[in-house]
Protein backbone atom coordinates (compact mmCIF):
# COMPACT_ATOMS: atom_id res chain seq x y z
CA UNK A 1 0.00 0.00 0.00
CA UNK A 2 1.25 3.50 -0.94
CA UNK A 3 -0.33 4.80 2.15
CA UNK A 4 -3.74 5.09 4.60
CA UNK A 5 -6.81 4.73 2.28
CA UNK A 6 -8.58 8.04 2.55
CA UNK A 7 -11.68 8.04 3.72
CA UNK A 8 -15.29 9.75 2.35
CA UNK A 9 -18.64 8.97 4.95
CA UNK A 10 -21.91 9.59 2.78
CA UNK A 11 -24.96 9.75 4.17
CA UNK A 12 -28.07 10.55 1.97
CA UNK A 13 -31.40 11.77 4.27
CA UNK A 14 -34.85 12.44 3.18
CA UNK A 15 -36.88 14.20 5.91
CA UNK A 16 -35.35 12.18 9.10
CA UNK A 17 -34.22 15.13 11.59
CA UNK A 18 -35.56 12.49 14.22
CA UNK A 19 -32.72 9.85 13.32
CA UNK A 20 -29.71 12.35 11.30
CA UNK A 21 -28.51 13.75 14.54
CA UNK A 22 -27.83 10.40 16.63
CA UNK A 23 -26.78 8.74 12.89
CA UNK A 24 -24.30 11.52 12.26
CA UNK A 25 -22.78 11.69 16.09
CA UNK A 26 -22.15 8.19 16.18
CA UNK A 27 -20.11 8.60 12.87
CA UNK A 28 -18.15 11.34 14.78
CA UNK A 29 -17.40 9.44 17.84
CA UNK A 30 -15.62 6.73 15.24
CA UNK A 31 -12.08 5.59 16.35
CA UNK A 32 -10.59 7.80 14.21
CA UNK A 33 -8.77 11.40 14.00
CA UNK A 34 -11.18 13.31 12.19
CA UNK A 35 -8.85 14.75 9.43
CA UNK A 36 -8.72 10.97 8.48
CA UNK A 37 -11.91 10.95 6.76
CA UNK A 38 -14.96 13.44 4.94
CA UNK A 39 -18.16 13.24 6.35
CA UNK A 40 -20.95 14.08 3.24
CA UNK A 41 -24.52 14.73 3.78
CA UNK A 42 -27.06 14.64 0.78
CA UNK A 43 -30.41 16.05 1.80
CA UNK A 44 -32.63 14.69 -0.50
CA UNK A 45 -34.86 17.46 -0.95
CA UNK A 46 -36.19 17.41 3.02
CA UNK A 47 -38.65 19.60 4.44
CA UNK A 48 -38.20 18.94 8.35
CA UNK A 49 -34.79 20.54 8.87
CA UNK A 50 -32.89 17.74 8.11
CA UNK A 51 -30.28 20.25 6.26
CA UNK A 52 -30.15 22.11 9.24
CA UNK A 53 -29.43 19.61 11.16
CA UNK A 54 -26.45 17.82 8.37
CA UNK A 55 -25.17 21.24 9.23
CA UNK A 56 -24.14 21.33 12.51
CA UNK A 57 -21.82 18.08 12.03
CA UNK A 58 -20.98 17.36 8.16
CA UNK A 59 -18.22 18.95 6.21
CA UNK A 60 -20.23 19.00 3.07
CA UNK A 61 -23.82 18.89 2.61
CA UNK A 62 -25.46 18.93 -0.37
CA UNK A 63 -28.65 19.93 -1.15
CA UNK A 64 -31.09 18.29 -4.01
CA UNK A 65 -33.70 20.99 -5.24
CA UNK A 66 -37.05 19.78 -6.17
CA UNK A 67 -38.86 16.11 -5.66
CA UNK A 68 -37.06 13.38 -3.53
CA UNK A 69 -34.74 11.72 -6.39
CA UNK A 70 -33.85 8.68 -3.43
CA UNK A 71 -31.34 7.21 -1.81
CA UNK A 72 -29.30 6.36 -5.34
CA UNK A 73 -29.17 9.27 -6.61
CA UNK A 74 -28.40 10.86 -3.40
CA UNK A 75 -25.53 8.29 -3.18
CA UNK A 76 -23.91 8.96 -5.96
CA UNK A 77 -24.01 12.74 -6.02
CA UNK A 78 -22.76 12.67 -2.83
CA UNK A 79 -20.09 9.95 -4.33
CA UNK A 80 -19.23 12.53 -7.15
CA UNK A 81 -18.25 15.24 -5.03
CA UNK A 82 -16.22 12.85 -2.37
CA UNK A 83 -12.69 12.86 -2.48
CA UNK A 84 -11.88 9.43 -0.72
CA UNK A 85 -9.87 6.24 -2.37
CA UNK A 86 -12.66 4.60 -0.58
CA UNK A 87 -16.14 5.48 -0.16
CA UNK A 88 -18.39 4.24 2.85
CA UNK A 89 -22.89 4.63 2.99
CA UNK A 90 -24.19 5.21 6.29
CA UNK A 91 -27.96 4.80 6.53
CA UNK A 92 -29.60 8.22 7.87
CA UNK A 93 -31.22 5.95 10.66
CA UNK A 94 -28.30 3.93 11.24
CA UNK A 95 -25.99 4.24 14.12
CA UNK A 96 -22.64 2.89 13.67
CA UNK A 97 -20.47 1.78 16.91
CA UNK A 98 -17.06 3.47 17.79
CA UNK A 99 -14.92 0.71 15.80
CA UNK A 100 -17.42 0.14 13.01
CA UNK A 101 -15.91 2.42 10.50
CA UNK A 102 -12.04 2.22 11.20
CA UNK A 103 -12.51 -1.63 11.05
CA UNK A 104 -14.01 -2.14 8.08
CA UNK A 105 -11.45 0.35 6.58
CA UNK A 106 -8.53 -1.68 8.05
CA UNK A 107 -10.05 -5.32 5.66
CA UNK A 108 -10.06 -3.06 2.95
CA UNK A 109 -7.16 -1.71 3.55
CA UNK A 110 -5.59 -5.27 4.53
CA UNK A 111 -7.22 -7.34 1.19
CA UNK A 112 -6.47 -5.26 -1.64
CA UNK A 113 -8.25 -8.01 -3.87
CA UNK A 114 -11.55 -6.98 -2.08
CA UNK A 115 -13.55 -4.11 -3.37
CA UNK A 116 -16.46 -3.63 -0.81
CA UNK A 117 -17.38 -4.71 2.36
CA UNK A 118 -20.76 -3.99 4.40
CA UNK A 119 -21.77 -4.93 8.16
CA UNK A 120 -24.68 -6.72 9.41
CA UNK A 121 -27.98 -5.44 10.85
CA UNK A 122 -27.83 -5.68 15.02
CA UNK A 123 -30.77 -8.15 16.48
CA UNK A 124 -30.85 -5.14 19.36
CA UNK A 125 -33.50 -2.16 17.89
CA UNK A 126 -32.92 1.13 18.52
CA UNK A 127 -36.44 1.94 19.25
CA UNK A 128 -38.75 -0.27 22.37
CA UNK A 129 -41.71 -0.31 20.76
CA UNK A 130 -42.66 -4.19 19.56
CA UNK A 131 -42.86 -3.72 15.86
CA UNK A 132 -39.70 -1.84 15.68
CA UNK A 133 -37.92 -4.80 17.89
CA UNK A 134 -39.45 -7.12 15.44
CA UNK A 135 -37.96 -5.58 12.27
CA UNK A 136 -35.02 -5.71 14.15
CA UNK A 137 -35.04 -9.22 14.57
CA UNK A 138 -36.01 -10.38 11.06
CA UNK A 139 -32.90 -7.96 9.43
CA UNK A 140 -31.18 -9.57 12.17
CA UNK A 141 -31.62 -13.03 11.67
CA UNK A 142 -30.89 -13.35 8.01
CA UNK A 143 -27.71 -11.07 8.67
CA UNK A 144 -26.61 -13.97 11.03
CA UNK A 145 -28.15 -16.90 9.05
CA UNK A 146 -25.92 -15.85 6.06
CA UNK A 147 -23.27 -13.76 6.91
CA UNK A 148 -21.09 -16.10 4.73
CA UNK A 149 -22.57 -16.75 1.90
CA UNK A 150 -24.35 -13.35 0.61
CA UNK A 151 -22.55 -11.26 -1.29
CA UNK A 152 -25.20 -7.81 -0.75
CA UNK A 153 -23.82 -4.15 -0.61
CA UNK A 154 -25.57 -2.92 2.24
CA UNK A 155 -26.64 0.65 1.82
CA UNK A 156 -27.03 0.51 5.75
CA UNK A 157 -23.26 0.71 6.28
CA UNK A 158 -21.25 -0.30 2.97
CA UNK A 159 -17.60 0.39 2.49
CA UNK A 160 -16.91 0.45 -1.45
CA UNK A 161 -13.89 1.08 -3.08
CA UNK A 162 -14.27 4.15 -5.27
CA UNK A 163 -12.62 2.56 -8.59
CA UNK A 164 -15.40 -0.26 -8.04
CA UNK A 165 -18.08 2.04 -7.54
CA UNK A 166 -17.69 3.95 -10.94
CA UNK A 167 -16.42 0.85 -13.02
CA UNK A 168 -19.77 -0.89 -12.22
CA UNK A 169 -21.88 2.23 -13.19
CA UNK A 170 -22.71 3.18 -9.67
CA UNK A 171 -26.20 3.04 -7.79
CA UNK A 172 -29.27 2.47 -10.65
CA UNK A 173 -30.98 5.77 -10.03
CA UNK A 174 -34.09 5.62 -12.25
CA UNK A 175 -35.21 1.88 -10.85
CA UNK A 176 -34.80 2.94 -7.14
CA UNK A 177 -36.64 5.79 -6.25
CA UNK A 178 -37.64 4.69 -2.64
CA UNK A 179 -35.24 3.44 -0.38
CA UNK A 180 -35.37 -0.31 -1.48
CA UNK A 181 -32.82 -2.86 -2.35
CA UNK A 182 -31.17 -0.49 -4.59
CA UNK A 183 -27.97 -1.74 -2.49
CA UNK A 184 -29.07 -5.32 -3.59
CA UNK A 185 -28.79 -4.32 -6.64
CA UNK A 186 -25.50 -3.06 -6.75
CA UNK A 187 -24.06 -5.54 -4.79
CA UNK A 188 -25.08 -8.15 -7.70
CA UNK A 189 -23.99 -5.58 -10.11
CA UNK A 190 -20.57 -5.69 -8.68
CA UNK A 191 -20.70 -9.26 -8.30
CA UNK A 192 -21.45 -9.53 -11.91
CA UNK A 193 -18.22 -7.15 -12.71
CA UNK A 194 -15.89 -9.78 -11.12
CA UNK A 195 -15.42 -7.48 -8.02
CA UNK A 196 -15.37 -9.57 -4.37
CA UNK A 197 -17.75 -8.14 -2.13
CA UNK A 198 -17.96 -9.46 1.44
CA UNK A 199 -20.23 -8.66 4.70
CA UNK A 200 -18.64 -8.61 7.97
CA UNK A 201 -20.49 -9.90 11.00
CA UNK A 202 -18.23 -8.35 13.63
CA UNK A 203 -19.53 -5.24 14.00
CA UNK A 204 -23.19 -4.47 13.13
CA UNK A 205 -24.87 -1.53 13.23
CA UNK A 206 -28.14 -0.62 14.76
CA UNK A 207 -31.17 0.79 13.61
CA UNK A 208 -32.96 3.87 15.37
CA UNK A 209 -35.89 4.19 12.78
CA UNK A 210 -39.53 3.81 14.83
CA UNK A 211 -41.65 1.06 12.74
CA UNK A 212 -45.14 0.65 12.62
CA UNK A 213 -47.26 -2.02 11.32
CA UNK A 214 -48.23 0.37 8.29
CA UNK A 215 -44.68 1.07 7.63
CA UNK A 216 -43.14 -2.58 7.76
CA UNK A 217 -46.28 -3.25 5.76
CA UNK A 218 -45.25 -0.99 2.97
CA UNK A 219 -41.73 -1.92 3.36
CA UNK A 220 -42.24 -5.80 2.78
CA UNK A 221 -44.79 -4.77 0.33
CA UNK A 222 -42.20 -2.60 -2.04
CA UNK A 223 -39.29 -5.43 -1.30
CA UNK A 224 -41.38 -8.29 -2.95
CA UNK A 225 -42.86 -6.58 -5.70
CA UNK A 226 -39.33 -5.01 -6.64
CA UNK A 227 -37.76 -8.53 -6.22
CA UNK A 228 -40.31 -10.34 -8.39
CA UNK A 229 -40.94 -7.45 -10.86
CA UNK A 230 -37.53 -6.17 -11.61
CA UNK A 231 -34.50 -8.20 -9.63
CA UNK A 232 -35.63 -11.87 -10.61
CA UNK A 233 -36.72 -13.62 -7.07
CA UNK A 234 -34.22 -16.53 -7.78
CA UNK A 235 -31.36 -14.99 -8.94
CA UNK A 236 -31.04 -12.64 -5.90
CA UNK A 237 -32.50 -15.50 -3.32
CA UNK A 238 -28.74 -17.09 -4.13
CA UNK A 239 -26.66 -14.10 -4.41
CA UNK A 240 -28.43 -12.57 -1.03
CA UNK A 241 -29.99 -15.18 0.91
CA UNK A 242 -30.50 -13.07 4.02
CA UNK A 243 -32.62 -10.40 2.18
CA UNK A 244 -35.66 -9.96 4.31
CA UNK A 245 -38.53 -10.74 1.87
CA UNK A 246 -36.38 -14.75 1.70
CA UNK A 247 -36.73 -15.36 5.01
CA UNK A 248 -40.47 -14.26 5.10
CA UNK A 249 -41.01 -16.71 2.26
CA UNK A 250 -38.58 -19.34 3.15
CA UNK A 251 -41.53 -20.56 5.60
CA UNK A 252 -43.78 -20.82 2.81
CA UNK A 253 -43.09 -24.45 1.20
CA UNK A 254 -42.66 -26.36 4.55
CA UNK A 255 -46.40 -24.38 5.98
CA UNK A 256 -47.91 -25.25 2.14
CA UNK A 257 -46.60 -29.17 2.74
CA UNK A 258 -47.74 -28.87 6.68
CA UNK A 259 -51.23 -27.52 5.79
CA UNK A 260 -51.63 -30.81 3.11
CA UNK A 261 -50.77 -33.22 5.42
CA UNK A 262 -53.18 -31.86 7.85
CA UNK A 263 -56.14 -31.51 5.00
CA UNK A 264 -55.22 -35.26 4.27
CA UNK A 265 -55.58 -36.00 7.57
CA UNK A 266 -58.64 -34.20 8.01
CA UNK A 267 -60.34 -36.25 5.15
CA UNK A 268 -60.06 -39.24 8.52
CA UNK A 269 -61.57 -37.40 10.70
CA UNK A 270 -65.44 -36.97 11.17
CA UNK A 271 -66.76 -33.32 10.57
CA UNK A 272 -63.57 -31.60 12.45
CA UNK A 273 -65.04 -28.39 14.24
CA UNK A 274 -63.95 -24.48 12.35
CA UNK A 275 -61.79 -24.17 15.46
CA UNK A 276 -59.68 -27.21 15.39
CA UNK A 277 -59.34 -26.66 11.64
CA UNK A 278 -58.23 -23.03 12.38
CA UNK A 279 -56.00 -24.19 15.15
CA UNK A 280 -54.35 -26.76 12.94
CA UNK A 281 -53.47 -24.10 10.25
CA UNK A 282 -52.32 -21.62 12.51
CA UNK A 283 -49.98 -24.63 14.16
CA UNK A 284 -48.78 -25.54 10.71
CA UNK A 285 -47.54 -22.18 10.18
CA UNK A 286 -45.65 -21.55 13.52
CA UNK A 287 -43.87 -24.87 12.69
CA UNK A 288 -42.70 -23.44 9.27
CA UNK A 289 -41.95 -20.55 10.92
CA UNK A 290 -40.04 -22.10 13.63
CA UNK A 291 -36.43 -21.03 13.31
CA UNK A 292 -37.33 -17.46 13.32
CA UNK A 293 -39.12 -17.64 16.28
CA UNK A 294 -37.13 -19.64 18.19
CA UNK A 295 -34.61 -16.85 16.93
CA UNK A 296 -36.90 -14.25 18.53
CA UNK A 297 -37.31 -16.20 21.93
CA UNK A 298 -33.57 -16.40 22.28
CA UNK A 299 -33.19 -12.64 21.56
CA UNK A 300 -35.99 -11.56 23.25
CA UNK A 301 -37.62 -14.16 25.22
CA UNK A 302 -40.54 -16.87 24.87
CA UNK A 303 -43.42 -13.45 25.31
CA UNK A 304 -41.73 -11.26 22.23
CA UNK A 305 -41.93 -14.42 20.12
CA UNK A 306 -45.37 -15.36 21.21
CA UNK A 307 -46.15 -11.84 20.63
CA UNK A 308 -44.92 -11.41 17.24
CA UNK A 309 -46.34 -14.66 15.41
CA UNK A 310 -49.54 -12.95 14.31
CA UNK A 311 -47.66 -10.02 13.15
CA UNK A 312 -45.16 -12.08 11.47
CA UNK A 313 -47.57 -14.15 9.48
CA UNK A 314 -49.37 -10.81 8.66
CA UNK A 315 -46.16 -10.03 7.11
CA UNK A 316 -46.03 -12.80 5.39
CA UNK A 317 -48.96 -12.82 3.72
CA UNK A 318 -48.20 -9.26 2.73
CA UNK A 319 -44.55 -10.37 1.56
CA UNK A 320 -46.02 -13.47 -0.52
CA UNK A 321 -49.30 -11.01 -2.42
CA UNK A 322 -46.47 -8.56 -3.06
CA UNK A 323 -44.16 -11.56 -4.51
CA UNK A 324 -47.53 -12.66 -6.93
CA UNK A 325 -48.48 -8.97 -7.69
CA UNK A 326 -45.01 -8.18 -8.94
CA UNK A 327 -45.04 -11.50 -10.89
CA UNK A 328 -48.19 -10.52 -12.46
CA UNK A 329 -46.79 -6.47 -13.24
CA UNK A 330 -43.74 -7.94 -14.92
CA UNK A 331 -45.49 -10.32 -17.34
CA UNK A 332 -47.83 -7.64 -18.11
CA UNK A 333 -46.50 -4.81 -18.05
CA UNK A 334 -42.58 -5.45 -17.96
CA UNK A 335 -39.74 -4.37 -16.14
CA UNK A 336 -39.90 -0.30 -15.73
CA UNK A 337 -37.60 1.46 -18.08
CA UNK A 338 -35.78 4.14 -18.24
CA UNK A 339 -36.69 7.77 -18.93
CA UNK A 340 -36.59 9.06 -22.38
CA UNK A 341 -33.36 10.84 -21.72
CA UNK A 342 -31.58 7.77 -19.90
CA UNK A 343 -32.39 6.09 -22.45
CA UNK A 344 -30.92 8.68 -25.01
CA UNK A 345 -28.01 9.02 -22.78
CA UNK A 346 -27.99 4.59 -23.58
CA UNK A 347 -28.19 4.85 -27.23
CA UNK A 348 -25.64 7.35 -27.70
CA UNK A 349 -23.36 5.12 -25.69
CA UNK A 350 -22.80 7.23 -22.38
CA UNK A 351 -20.09 4.61 -20.73
CA UNK A 352 -21.23 5.96 -16.90
CA UNK A 353 -24.65 4.05 -16.75
CA UNK A 354 -26.82 5.41 -15.68
CA UNK A 355 -26.51 8.88 -16.53
CA UNK A 356 -28.18 11.41 -14.20
CA UNK A 357 -31.52 12.25 -14.34
CA UNK A 358 -31.76 16.43 -14.55
CA UNK A 359 -34.03 18.26 -12.47
CA UNK A 360 -36.72 19.71 -13.60
CA UNK B 1 -22.28 43.16 4.88
CA UNK B 2 -22.64 42.21 8.06
CA UNK B 3 -25.58 40.74 9.25
CA UNK B 4 -27.03 39.99 13.22
CA UNK B 5 -28.48 36.32 13.08
CA UNK B 6 -31.41 37.55 15.65
CA UNK B 7 -32.81 39.11 12.74
CA UNK B 8 -36.37 38.29 11.65
CA UNK B 9 -37.49 36.21 8.42
CA UNK B 10 -34.68 33.62 8.38
CA UNK B 11 -37.05 30.85 7.08
CA UNK B 12 -38.63 33.27 4.63
CA UNK B 13 -34.85 33.70 3.21
CA UNK B 14 -34.02 30.36 3.31
CA UNK B 15 -37.42 29.60 1.16
CA UNK B 16 -36.09 32.39 -1.46
CA UNK B 17 -32.95 30.54 -1.23
CA UNK B 18 -34.39 27.31 -2.43
CA UNK B 19 -36.32 28.62 -5.29
CA UNK B 20 -33.27 30.50 -6.67
CA UNK B 21 -31.37 27.16 -7.08
CA UNK B 22 -32.07 25.76 -10.97
CA UNK B 23 -30.76 22.73 -12.62
CA UNK B 24 -27.42 22.59 -14.26
CA UNK B 25 -24.23 23.80 -13.01
CA UNK B 26 -24.46 23.91 -8.81
CA UNK B 27 -23.98 26.62 -6.87
CA UNK B 28 -21.76 26.81 -3.99
CA UNK B 29 -21.94 28.19 -0.78
CA UNK B 30 -18.28 28.14 1.68
CA UNK B 31 -19.52 28.72 5.25
CA UNK B 32 -16.47 29.89 7.57
CA UNK B 33 -16.84 28.89 11.15
CA UNK B 34 -14.67 31.25 13.52
CA UNK B 35 -14.62 29.04 16.41
CA UNK B 36 -12.52 29.80 19.37
CA UNK B 37 -10.08 26.85 18.58
CA UNK B 38 -9.25 27.87 14.90
CA UNK B 39 -5.42 26.98 14.30
CA UNK B 40 -6.29 28.29 10.72
CA UNK B 41 -5.96 32.29 9.89
CA UNK B 42 -9.55 32.58 8.68
CA UNK B 43 -7.95 35.40 6.37
CA UNK B 44 -5.80 32.69 4.91
CA UNK B 45 -8.73 30.60 3.85
CA UNK B 46 -10.64 34.03 2.06
CA UNK B 47 -7.23 34.74 0.57
CA UNK B 48 -7.61 31.21 -0.75
CA UNK B 49 -11.28 31.35 -1.86
CA UNK B 50 -10.93 34.59 -3.03
CA UNK B 51 -10.17 33.91 -7.43
CA UNK B 52 -13.49 31.74 -7.11
CA UNK B 53 -15.65 34.21 -5.86
CA UNK B 54 -16.15 35.71 -9.44
CA UNK B 55 -17.60 32.20 -9.72
CA UNK B 56 -20.62 33.21 -7.48
CA UNK B 57 -19.53 31.48 -5.11
CA UNK B 58 -21.42 32.02 -1.43
CA UNK B 59 -19.07 33.01 1.31
CA UNK B 60 -20.33 33.19 4.55
CA UNK B 61 -18.31 33.58 7.81
CA UNK B 62 -20.31 32.92 10.84
CA UNK B 63 -18.46 34.32 14.54
CA UNK B 64 -19.58 34.07 18.08
CA UNK B 65 -19.49 37.96 18.75
CA UNK B 66 -17.27 40.54 16.90
CA UNK B 67 -14.12 39.15 16.00
CA UNK B 68 -11.40 41.59 16.84
CA UNK B 69 -10.02 41.86 12.92
CA UNK B 70 -13.26 41.89 11.44
CA UNK B 71 -12.56 45.30 8.85
CA UNK B 72 -9.39 43.12 7.53
CA UNK B 73 -11.41 39.97 7.59
CA UNK B 74 -13.76 42.13 5.47
CA UNK B 75 -11.20 43.38 2.90
CA UNK B 76 -9.90 39.95 1.79
CA UNK B 77 -13.63 39.14 0.68
CA UNK B 78 -15.88 42.14 0.35
CA UNK B 79 -18.64 40.23 -1.10
CA UNK B 80 -18.26 38.02 2.45
CA UNK B 81 -21.60 37.43 4.54
CA UNK B 82 -20.63 38.08 7.91
CA UNK B 83 -23.31 36.62 10.37
CA UNK B 84 -22.36 37.89 14.38
CA UNK B 85 -23.97 35.67 16.87
CA UNK B 86 -24.12 36.80 20.22
CA UNK B 87 -20.52 35.87 22.07
CA UNK B 88 -20.76 32.10 23.71
CA UNK B 89 -22.85 30.83 20.83
CA UNK B 90 -21.19 27.35 20.09
CA UNK B 91 -19.75 26.36 17.28
CA UNK B 92 -22.64 23.65 15.84
CA UNK B 93 -24.95 26.26 16.65
CA UNK B 94 -23.33 28.66 14.31
CA UNK B 95 -22.74 26.13 11.71
CA UNK B 96 -26.53 25.45 11.97
CA UNK B 97 -27.57 29.15 11.26
CA UNK B 98 -25.02 29.79 8.85
CA UNK B 99 -26.67 26.93 7.09
CA UNK B 100 -29.83 28.45 7.04
CA UNK B 101 -29.07 31.67 5.63
CA UNK B 102 -26.36 29.47 2.46
CA UNK B 103 -28.20 29.56 -0.91
CA UNK B 104 -25.81 27.28 -2.64
CA UNK B 105 -26.98 23.50 -3.42
CA UNK B 106 -23.64 22.21 -2.05
CA UNK B 107 -22.92 23.78 0.94
CA UNK B 108 -18.64 23.47 2.40
CA UNK B 109 -18.30 24.27 5.92
CA UNK B 110 -15.22 25.22 7.53
CA UNK B 111 -14.39 25.03 11.25
CA UNK B 112 -10.81 26.71 10.59
CA UNK B 113 -9.31 23.34 12.29
CA UNK B 114 -7.69 21.48 9.80
CA UNK B 115 -4.57 22.91 8.05
CA UNK B 116 -5.48 21.87 4.41
CA UNK B 117 -9.42 23.30 4.57
CA UNK B 118 -8.50 26.13 2.35
CA UNK B 119 -7.09 23.68 -0.60
CA UNK B 120 -9.71 21.51 0.21
CA UNK B 121 -12.52 24.17 -0.79
CA UNK B 122 -10.57 24.30 -3.60
CA UNK B 123 -10.54 21.37 -5.05
CA UNK B 124 -14.56 21.22 -4.20
CA UNK B 125 -15.08 24.62 -6.19
CA UNK B 126 -12.95 23.14 -9.41
CA UNK B 127 -14.91 20.01 -8.83
CA UNK B 128 -18.20 21.18 -8.98
CA UNK B 129 -17.50 24.15 -11.64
Amino acid sequence: MSGPLVLSVVVPVRNEAGYLRKSLQAILTSDMPRQAYELVVVDDGSTDGSAAIAGRFADTVIRLAGRGWGPAYACNRGAELTRGDVIAFVGSDVVVEPHTLPRMLDILAARPELHAVSATHASRSGAPNLMSKYWSLLLGFGSKRNVAATAAFGSHCGMIRRTALLSAGMYDEWRFKSACLEDVELGQRLKKSGHSVVITGEHPVTHVKRWDLRSIFREVWNRSVLLSRSLGYERTRSSVPGEVVFTLTRAVIPAMALLTTVALTAAFVARPSLSLRLFLCVAALVCANLPVLRFFARERGLFFAAAAVPVHLLTQSVGAVGLCVGWLMRDALGDPLPDAVTQAFAEVGVEKWPPVPRPL
Amino acid sequence: MIQSLTDDGLQQQQLLANKSRTAGKPRVSVVFVLSENHVVSPDRVLTQLEQHVEREVDVLVACAGQPANLSSLQRVIGSAQFLLAPAGTDTEDLRELAMARATGDVITLLNGTHLDEGAETQRRLAQTS
